[in-house]
C-alpha cells in the first residue's frame, strides 16, 4: 500500500463526510486498490526541504509561556524541557532520577534537611553564573507569594501542587502552613540546603519535574512579568542545552544549541517547534516532508503512518491510567460485591482491540507498569459474566439497585481515551448485561463535567490520570488518600478515603526515605486496590509520536519529550 | 465644497458617538454570556485539567477576583479597559492587547485577500450572468455560485490541502511563512511588512502561503457577491437610462460596464461590507485547517477555556471593526450615488 493511497483514505472519508454535512462516521471503507509506488521524492513539492541542521517538530498549540514554573500545559513544557534544568532530572527513557545541576545530595536522618552539591562552571544563557544564590532565589520566588518576582497574576500552580502550598498559607486552618517546604539556604556558592517541616519521599522526583527548572534571577528581574512571554523581545535565560532563538507567537518557536552548555552538545543545532492545530494537517505536513516530527496523532492517522515507509511511529512508554471510578458514597457502590460484579462484566481486552490503534494495553494496577511499585502479580479481573452475575446476586441482596445509575463519560478526547463516547457506550452495554441501567451523562467538560465528578455528583465515571513526577505516590495517593470526592465523600461533598487501610498504607509510604521499603508498600497497596476495587483500571495508553524515517536518536520517555539526542540523516 | 465637508464631519462625529453605546452594550452582553455559560469555577478546568479540585479552584477564583459579584467584576473590567488595559489571559497569562496585535493582523490579512479574491471572481461572474441573462453562461455562472455558497469551508480547505498542497505540492500545507524565511515585522501584516522592508523573498513566500486559505475562505462571499451583482445588474439593465444608452448606439460593453454596473454597485457594496465582517469572524475553520495563527482560533480557544478577558477583548475588536466597515460602506454610498447626501 503506497503512502499516498494510505493518506487518501481518511481524507476522502472526511471529504465525503463533509459533503454529507455532519453525517461523519469513522472511516470504515475497505482499503483502496493497489496504487502506484510513491515516495516523498516523487512529489513535486515546492516546500523547501528541511535543513539538516534544523529539526522541525509540529505540535497543536503554541506554548503559553516559557517559564516552566508558571505553566501547566504540555505545549509549554515541550519547549522548556530543552531550555531549563533543575537540581535533578529523569534518566532518558525512565522515571528514575539522576543528577542534573546538583551533582550529589544527602539527607538528614529525619528526612527534613536535604543538602545538594551544585555543579560548578555552569552559566545561564544570559551569561550570569549559576550558583547557590540563584537556586535559593528561584525557590523563594516560587514559594513566597510576597517575593517581588512572584508576580501577582502568576500562579506557580505546580509548586502549590507538588509542595502543597505557599509560604505562610494555611488553608487547612490547622495553625500550620499547608506546605512542607520551610526554606532554601545557600551554605556556600556550590552548596544548598532545603529544609522541610515533614518528610517528603518524592522530593527528588519532584525536583526533576520540568516545572522546577531554574531561571536566571537577573533575567527575570530585568524582564518583570513579561519574562518568558512572547511580548516584545522574548527573554528566557536558563542553563539547558538549548537557548531561545526566536518566537513567532502562535506560529513557531526556534531554539538553538547553547554553545556554553556544561554537558554534551545536542545532536541537532536548531529545533523549530511549529504550531499546526489540526491533526490531519499536521500529518500531511509530515508526510510531505515539510516537518520532521509531530505529536498528538489522530488515531486514524496511526494506521496510515504504520504503512508509510517515509514515516516512523514511536510509542512513548505509558505514564497514565484510564479507569472506571466508583463513588462509594452513592448506592450501591459502597458494597464490594457490586463493584466486583462490574469488574468482571467488562471485557477490557475487547476495549483495547476495538477502540485503540495498537497503542494501549489493559491496565491491572491503578498506576503504569513502568513505574516502580507496580505489582504485576495482582490477581487479574477476568471477563466472566457468570462470575459477574453471582457477584451481582450478592450485590442486589445487600443493596437496592437504583433504576438509573448516573454514568459520567468525558465529552471530549483525553490522551488516555481517544474515543470516549464509544468507550462509554461499550461500558454501558457491559453493565446492561448484569442488569445495571447506566445513563450516560456527558455535559461540557470545562464548566460542568469535571467539577461535577470531583464534587462527587457521579455514581460511576470514566476518567484517567497522567503522571507528573514518576513517583507512585502521584498516582495512588492522588486517588485514594481522601483528597478526591469523586471516589467517596461525606455529606458535605468533602473527599474521604474510600478505604482506611489503603489510606494509612499510602500515607506511610509517602514519608519513608528508603525506596525499597516504599516499593514494598506500593506493591501491597496495589493488592489492596485490586481487592477493594475503589476503581477498575481499564487502560494504559502509550502516546505515539511520528517522525520522518530519516530521523534517528529519539529515546521514548514516559514523562518528557526531549529531542536533543535526535538527528537527521 | 466646504459646507459638504462640514456636513460629512458632523455625520462622522454622530456615528462615532453612536458607536460608544454599541460597544458598551456588546461588552455587557458578552460578559453576561460568559458568566452564564461558565460556572463559578471560571477557567479552573482549563488551568488544572484532571488536577481540578474544588479547593484548588477556589484559590484560583479568589486570585483572579472571579468570586466577586459579576457587577463588581464588570465594573473593574470596564475601568481597566477605559484606561487602555484589556487585562491578561487567565489561562496563558499573556496580555490581551499584545495578543491582539499578533492575531488581528493575521486574520485581517487573510480576510482582505479573501475579499479581493471574492470581488475579482464574484462581480465579473454576476455581470456576465446578467448580461447573458437566461443563456447557458448565466446558468453555469449561477451553478458555480450555488456550489460556492453551499460548499463547507472545512471540506473545501481539506480538499485544497490534500490535492494542491500534498498531492501536487504546489502550495505549503500550513502557516504564514516557511521555516527559515526571515521577515522583520512592523505591522504583523506579513504581505505589507515584506513590501515595507523590501523583502521580496518573504513577499513571495507570504503570498504563496496565503493563497490556499484565502481561496477557501473566499468561495462563499464570492458566490454571494455574484448572485447579488447579477440581480442588481438585471434590475439596472431594465432601466430607461440603459435603454436610452443603447438607443444612442453605445457599445454594449460601455452600456453594461459604465451605465448599468455603476448603478448596480450600491447593494453589491453593502454585501461586500457585511461579508467582510463575516470573513473576520468566520475564519475559525480556515485558520485551524491551515494553521493560520489568527483571531478566530484564539477566541474559540478562549471561549472553551472560559477565559473572559480574552473573549471580551476579541469581541470588542470584532465589534469595532464591524462598525468601521459599516461606516465605510455608508460613506461609499455617497461616492457611488451622488443623489445620496448625509445631513
Amino acid at each position: 500500500m503506497s503512502r499516498i493511497r494510505r493518506i487518501e483514505r481518511p481524507f476522502l472519508s472526511l471529504a465525503i463526510c463533509g459533503l454529507m454535512l455532519g453525517a461523519c462516521a469513522e472511516p470504515t471503507e475497505p482499503p483502496p486498490p493497489a496504487p502506484e509506488p510513491s515516495s516523498a521524492q516523487d512529489l513535486p513539492t515546492t516546500a523547501p526541504l528541511t535543513d539538516m541542521n534544523r529539526l522541525i517538530f509540529a505540535h497543536p498549540e503554541d506554548a503559553g509561556k516559557l517559564d516552566p514554573a508558571d505553566v501547566t500545559d504540555g505545549e509549554s513544557l515541550l519547549i522548556t524541557w530543552h531550555l531549563y534544568e533543575g537540581l535533578t532530572r529523569y534518566r532518558p527513557g525512565t522515571t528514575e532520577v539522576e543528577p542534573a545541576l546538583a551533582t550529589s545530595w544527602e539527607t538528614s536522618d529525619d528526612g527534613l534537611v536535604w543538602t545538594f552539591t551544585l555543579r560548578e562552571g555552569v552559566t545561564f544563557h544570559d551569561g550570569t553564573p549559576f550558583d547557590a544564590d540563584a537556586v535559593v532565589w528561584n525557590f523563594e520566588r516560587w514559594f513566597d507569594t510576597a517575593h517581588p518576582q512572584h508576580f501577582a497574576d502568576w500562579d506557580f500552580t505546580y509548586w502549590a501542587y507538588m509542595f502543597q502550598g505557599y509560604k505562610d498559607v494555611d488553608d487547612n486552618e490547622d495553625g500550620e502552613p499547608d506546605t512542607f517546604f520551610v526554606s532554601a539556604t545557600a551554605v556556600d556558592p556550590t552548596t544548598v540546603t532545603l529544609t522541610l517541616s515533614r518528610p517528603n519521599a518524592p522530593l527528588l522526583q519532584n525536583l526533576a519535574m520540568g516545572n522546577f527548572g531554574f531561571s536566571s534571577p537577573a533575567a527575570v528581574q530585568a524582564s518583570g512579568s513579561s519574562y518568558g512571554t512572547p511580548n516584545g523581545d522574548p527573554i528566557v535565560a536558563a542553563t539547558g542545552p538549548y537557548r531561545l532563538a526566536g518566537w513567532q507567537a502562535g506560529e513557531s518557536i526556534l531554539i538553538e544549541a547553547n554553545p556554553d552548555y556544561w554537558g554534551d552538545a545536542p545532536e541537532t543545532a536548531e529545533i523549530e517547534f511549529r504550531v499546526i492545530p489540526d491533526g490531519s494537517t499536521r500529518y500531511l505536513a509530515l508526510a510531505s516532508g515539510e516537518i520532521d516530527g509531530m505529536n498528538q496523532v489522530n488515531p486514524e492517522d496511526i494506521e496510515s503512518a504504520n504503512e508509510n515507509a517515509d514515516v516512523q511511529v514511536v510509542l512513548e512508554p505509558a505514564n497514565n491510567v484510564g479507569y472506571l471510578g466508583f463513588n462509594q458514597a452513592r448506592a450501591p457502590w459502597g458494597t464490594l460485591d457490586c463493584r466486583l460484579a462490574v469488574a468482571h462484566a467488562i471485557d477490557r481486552e475487547a476495549i483495547i482491540q476495538s477502540l485503540y490503534a495498537g497503542d494501549a494495553e489493559v491496565a491491572h494496577n491503578m498506576m503504569p507498569p513502568k513505574l516502580w511499585g507496580y505489582n504485576a502479580n495482582v490477581e487479574r479481573f477476568e471477563y466472566d459474566l457468570e462470575l459477574a452475575a453471582s457477584y451481582m446476586e450478592a450485590c442486589t441482596a445487600a443493596e437496592q439497585i437504583p433504576d438509573e445509575v448516573v454514568f459520567y463519560v468525558p465529552p471530549i478526547q483525553r490522551f488516555y481515551y481517544p474515543k470516549p463516547k464509544e468507550l462509554g457506550e461499550f461500558v454501558q452495554a457491559s453493565l446492561a448485561q448484569i442488569g445495571i441501567n447506566a445513563q450516560i451523562k456527558s455535559p461540557d467538560w470545562q464548566p460542568v463535567w469535571l467539577p461535577d465528578v470531583r464534587e462527587g455528583k457521579a455514581d460511576i465515571f470514566l476518567l484517567g490520570w497522567g503522571g507528573d513526577n514518576g513517583d507512585p505516590d502521584n498516582f495512588l495517593c492522588q486517588f485514594f488518600c481522601g483528597g478526591d470526592a469523586s471516589f467517596n465523600s461525606d455529606a458535605n461533598g468533602t473527599g474521604i478515603p474510600p478505604d482506611a487501610a489503603l489510606d494509612t498504607l499510602l500515607r506511610e509510604a509517602a514519608t519513608l526515605s528508603d525506596q525499597a521499603e516504599r516499593q514494598a508498600r506500593y506493591e501491597e497497596a496495589n493488592v489492596l486496590i485490586r481487592d477493594s476495587v475503589p476503581a477498575l483500571p481499564l487502560v494504559h495508553r502509550s502516546p505515539p509520536l511520528l517522525f520522518r524515517s530519516n530521523v534517528t536518536g529519539y529515546t521514548p520517555s514516559p514523562i518528557q519529550t526531549i529531542l536533543s539526542g535526535v538527528s537527521k540523516n | 465644497m466646504f459646507r459638504a465637508r462640514g456636513i460629512m464631519a458632523q455625520y462622522l462625529f454622530r456615528r462615532f458617538l453612536l458607536t460608544i453605546p454599541v460597544l458598551i452594550g456588546i461588552t455587557v452582553v458578552t460578559f453576561s454570556f460568559m458568566k452564564l455559560v461558565g460556572r463559578d469555577g471560571g477557567p479552573c478546568v482549563a488551568i488544572l485539567g484532571e488536577r481540578y479540585t474544588p479547593a484548588r479552584c477556589a484559590e484560583i477564583t479568589e486570585r483572579y477576583g472571579l468570586d466577586e459579584h459579576p457587577i463588581i467584576q464588570y465594573q473593574k473590567y470596564m475601568a481597566r479597559t477605559l484606561s487602555g488595559d484589556l487585562g491578561s489571559s487567565i489561562v496563558t497569562k499573556r496580555p490581551v492587547s499584545g495578543e491582539l496585535i499578533r492575531v488581528f493582523p493575521a486574520t485581517a490579512e487573510l480576510a482582505l485577500v479573501a475579499m479581493v479574491f471574492a470581488i475579482i471572481a464574484g462581480i465579473p461572474l454576476g455581470v456576465i450572468a446578467a448580461a447573458r441573462h437566461n443563456s447557458a453562461i448565466d446558468l453555469w455562472a449561477m451553478v458555480i455560485a450555488l456550489v460556492g455558497v453551499s460548499m463547507p469551508v472545512f471540506w473545501l480547505g481539506l480538499m485544497l490541502l490534500y490535492v494542491l498542497a500534498f498531492k501536487f505540492g504546489w502550495f505549503p500545507t500550513h502557516g504564514r511563512l516557511s521555516s527559515g524565511v526571515e521577515l522583520e515585522t512592523i505591522t504583523n501584516f506579513y504581505i505589507l511588512d515584506s513590501i515595507l522592508t523590501g523583502n521580496t523573498a518573504a513577499l513571495r513566500n507570504a503570498l504563496y502561503h496565503i493563497a490556499l486559505p484565502a481561496f477557501a475562505l473566499s468561495t462563499i462571499p464570492a458566490a454571494i457577491i455574484a448572485r447579488i451583482t447579477r440581480s442588481a445588474m438585471l434590475e439596472a439593465l431594465g432601466q430607461d437610462y440603459v435603454r436610452t444608452a443603447r438607443a444612442k448606439g453605445l457599445a454594449e460593453l460601455r452600456v453594461v460596464g459604465r451605465h448599468a454596473l455603476s448603478n448596480a454597485l450600491l447593494p453589491v457594496v453593502t454585501v461586500i461590507g457585511l461579508q467582510s465582517g463575516f470573513l473576520l469572524s468566520g475564519a475559525v475553520l480556515t485558520e485551524t485547517i491551515f494553521a493560520w495563527p489568527g483571531m478566530g482560533r484564539w477566541i474559540v480557544s478562549a471561549i472553551s477555556a472560559n477565559d473572559t478577558p480574552v473573549v471580551l477583548g476579541g469581541v470588542l475588536v470584532f465589534a469595532t471593526v464591524f462598525v468601521l466597515i459599516n461606516l465605510i460602506v455608508d460613506i461609499s454610498y455617497a461616492w457611488l450615488d451622488p443623489r445620496i447626501r448625509y445631513t
